[in-house]
């Protein structure tokens, strides 16, 4: 394989392609900007070149199958996470730790290159949902510019990833003088109302927070708002923190307000993948004032006698 | 489980990464006509639910007090697995808890009454029908012999002490007696019930009534070995008989679930010696019941185990080949769940076998020892905890292991102590000298098996091990052979009183 020179790697011609499109050429790309990376850790990685050995695995060999690729377990990004860096320690800019939901993260090391690509995927694969342009993002999460900050934690880093596709702003994740956090229903509300309501915006938040802080507080409220038609509701990260609050008390079907359905199954929480697209979980959004899906959307699920139908999945190239 | 390929990552080698998740794929294509594979995620592999007494570590961690529970007890919470008597069905578990109680205290005074020596007899001839049943362990530590010396070595050198009034040994008019404190309850541990058995027979033999609560996971082992004294008969030297139906009427097994809160009270409360075996939650669960204010407590908590290897003990080939068969059995023993069994092995380099060969060697070993100590149990989830440590090991060190996951060997030079894999996963550690384990050793660490034939160089190991809160080195090959003291606890003195007559001082 003659190694390209950095503008015109294999991976460059590949972000040139929608993220879902799938032929021949695609693959061909994909597998041709698969073995660059492989070869690339193989000659600057010594843990990885040892790796490799023990797997009798030639990354020079042209990749005939992904499954003959000997797979890294994600608890080696546990253990060693900070020790795997294929570029110098120089080039390292930053390292990503995962939230360690099941005891110790797993952290990767970023150079300037990868954090590049990796924005770059989010951006396209976050646009091939919400569109290009830029719309109102309804962020049930904590201002990370108001004095309760700090109960952001590491959902920052998150959140900030995605302001870059919004035009308009609210936090309505807000926090009493003990710092206990509590959806805020009315300044919602008041968000919505001031909405143009032909324009679709975004609904964004940390699944568990959904569940677990606004699904509740709507409920309770006896509130319901109507967002503009075809929006969309984006939430990432884990279930785990609800896995107790399942068992306990899962919610009746009867009960589970239509405005936002989603499943265990649709929060993709790979901890140890790093690309921020893997973590995107659009799901069918609803209007929530009327129960029912909303027409215009591109998530519309469809028969509407079926209060839950099988939430839709996002497809997600693996 | 789900595995991602990108060709994204080029600070790090995540470009083929093997998740904990799990997943399906889908067959039905994306409705919104998206290209590509389409999966669901349903959820994480669970955490395998192996548990063992070396969780001190991460128990260390996390510690947090229970929270309330909501528990309504049941009537039928309580069960009898052994008892000589019969319990009303219309009682409630604590009447019929109170009743057996009762019923054990009936016969204490029989007790009482058995020379020492009928009752080391009876246990001997108990002994060699377990034999029969695989516990070999237990068989030779309860032969006549092996008793009278835990006795002796109990009862201040002289196992009369029990039967009767003796002179102090340097006085004729000031007398010495042992009595037993009364009822001993025990709390025994799922992963080491046979380690439950070391306890009890001394508290028979110190002659004490015993209530044993046996863990969920008993599965009729406790029962078996017990009723090996039905019909049993042993007839001292001096033509005393003693039957093993008597016996019997002075103990109890018992099941109750943990949340049972008010059974474990009552058994707590009515205990004039209470012994707990097992990991943090269910001795903490016994240390947090009343207890009578004067009775003893003996726990024999959670702990942690790990090996280290002198240079000397590496000398030849034949040395180490047998070393490595000793190894195995202490990993395989218990399945490593033991508070005894090692997860770590710290081996010096500088040997004429070099630790590298050590973990050939060991892996023609475990190979050899698991065709006659198969293991019990292998879910998914200890299949996937095993071939992820194993992960780590392909980048940072190295892997023997059987193809079926069974046992394994990782290899490194690093000198940590890693937490518990179980599942027979043993970390060894190339070290400059078997001093540098030293570092790892607190009152969490219970035992040290050491191979090193120097006893000058094992002795000095030794005071600095013990002193930082080591209890036992014993050779490797021997971890789990249960001795006394254990956990720096000489038992038999916990289960009797001391009396005196005449004297003092004269």
């Amino acid at each position: 394989m003659e190694t390209p020179k950095l503008d015109q790697l294999y991976i460059d011609q590949l972000f040139e392609k929608s993220p879902y499109q799938h032929d021949a050429q695609v693959d061909e790309l994909f597998l041709n900007a698969l073995q660059e990376e492989l070869v690339f850790h193989y000659e600057n990685n010594a843990f990885y070149k040892q790796f490799c050995e023990r797997k009798q695995f030639n990354p020079y060999q042209k990749i005939q199958d992904i499954a003959s690729i000997p797979p890294v377990s994600v608890s080696v990004f546990k253990e060693l996470g900070f020790e795997l860096n294929s570029v110098s320690k120089e080039d390292v800019k930053f390292a990503l730790q995962s939230s360690a939901t099941s005891g110790i993260p797993s952290t990767i090391v970023v150079d300037k290159i990868t954090a590049k690509r990796q924005a770059k995927a989010m951006v396209k694969v976050i646009q091939d949902f919400i569109g290009r342009e830029s719309k109102p993002f309804l962020i049930m999460d904590v201002d990370p510019n108001s004095a309760h900050k700090k109960l952001l934690g590491a959902r920052y880093a998150a959140v900030s990833g995605y302001l870059k596709f919004a035009n308009k702003i609210g936090y309505f994740l807000k926090a009493d003088q003990n710092d206990r956090s509590y959806f805020d229903v009315e300044s919602i509300n008041e968000f919505v109302t001031n909405l143009d309501p032909e324009k679709p915006v975004v609904v964004f938040g940390f699944t568990y927070i959904l569940f677990s802080e606004v699904l509740k507080s709507v409920e309770q409220s006896g509130l319901t708002f109507k967002l503009p038609a075809g929006s969309k509701v984006i939430h990432i990260g884990g279930w785990k923190k609800l896995e107790s609050e399942r068992s306990t008390k899962r919610p009746s079907t009867k009960k589970r307000p239509d405005a936002l359905v989603w499943k265990k199954s649709m929060s993709l929480t790979s901890t140890a993948l790093p690309n921020k697209w893997a973590s995107i979980t659009p799901i069918a959004p609803a209007d929530a004032s009327t129960r029912q899906p909303i027409p215009n959307s591109s998530f519309a699920t469809s028969s509407p006698n079926k209060p839950y139908p099988p939430a839709k999945k996002a497809c997600l190239n693996s | 489980m789900l595995e991602f390929i990108t060709p994204i990552p080029h600070s790090y080698p995540g470009n083929a990464v093997l998740t904990d998740d799990i997943g399906v794929i889908l067959d039905e294509p994306c409705p919104y006509q998206r290209a590509g594979t389409r999966f669901q995620i349903l959820g994480r592999l669970k955490k395998a639910e192996v548990r063992g007494c070396g969780d001190v570590l991460s128990n260390k961690l996390t510690f947090q007090t229970s929270t309330t529970s909501h528990y309504v007890p049941q009537k039928e919470d309580l069960k009898p697995l052994l008892f000589s008597s019969y319990l009303s069905a219309t009682n409630t578990s604590e009447q019929n808890l109170q009743f057996i109680i009762s019923e054990l205290k009936s016969h204490a005074e029989w007790l009482k009454k058995q020379p020492i020596d009928a009752l080391i007899g009876l246990i001997g001839a108990a002994a060699t029908k377990w034999g029969a049943a695989n516990e070999l362990f237990l068989s030779t530590w309860c032969q006549p012999k092996h008793l009278e010396s835990v006795v002796e070595f109990g009862l201040r050198g002289n196992k009369q002490y029990i039967d009767q009034f003796l002179p102090f040994y340097n006085s004729e008019k000031h007398f010495l007696k042992a009595n037993p404190r009364g009822l001993t309850c025990h709390w025994l541990a799922g992963n080491v019930q046979i380690l439950g058995m070391f306890a009890l027979v001394q508290s028979i033999l110190t002659k004490n009534v015993n209530l044993l609560k046996v863990s969920a996971r008993d599965n009729g082992v406790f029962v078996s070995l017990l009723n090996v004294f039905k019909g049993l008969e042993y007839t001292t030297e001096t033509n005393y008989i003693i039957k093993g139906d008597d016996l019997l009427k002075t103990i109890a097994l018992i099941y109750f679930p943990r949340e049972a809160a008010n059974l474990g009270k009552i058994m707590s409360m009515e205990a004039d010696c209470r012994i707990a075996w097992g990991g943090r939650e269910s001795v903490e669960t016994v240390s947090t019941y009343p207890a009578k204010f004067d009775g003893e407590t003996v726990i024999f908590g959670p702990k942690l185990s790990f090996s280290v290897i002198n240079r000397e003990a590496l000398s030849s080939e034949q040395e180490v080949k047998k070393l490595t068969r000793k190894m195995a059995v202490d990993v395989f023993v218990f399945d490593q769940t033991g508070c005894a069994s090692p997860h770590n092995l710290y081996i010096e380099k500088g040997g004429n076998i070099s630790p590298k060969a050590f973990c050939e060697a060991l892996s023609l070993a475990m190979n050899n020892v698991e065709a006659q100590m198969p293991i019990t149990t292998l879910t998914p989830e200890q299949v996937s905890a095993v071939h992820s440590i194993r992960g780590v090991y392909d980048f940072k060190g190295m892997v023997y292991g059987s193809d079926s996951m069974s046992w394994t060997i990782l290899y490194d030079d690093r000198n940590e102590l890693k937490k518990p894999v179980y599942s027979r996963v043993l970390f060894v550690h190339e070290v400059e000298s078997i001093n540098d384990a030293l570092i790892h050793i607190d009152d969490s660490i219970q035992t040290i098996g050491l191979a090193c034939p120097d006893i000058e160089k094992a002795k000095a190991f030794a005071i600095e091990a013990t002193n930082r809160g080591v209890s036992r080195c014993p050779l490797i090959g021997r971890m789990l052979n249960f001795e006394m003291p254990w956990d720096g606890i000489v038992l038999i003195d916990r289960l009797v009183k001391w009396n005196t007559l005449g004297g003092p001082l004269c």
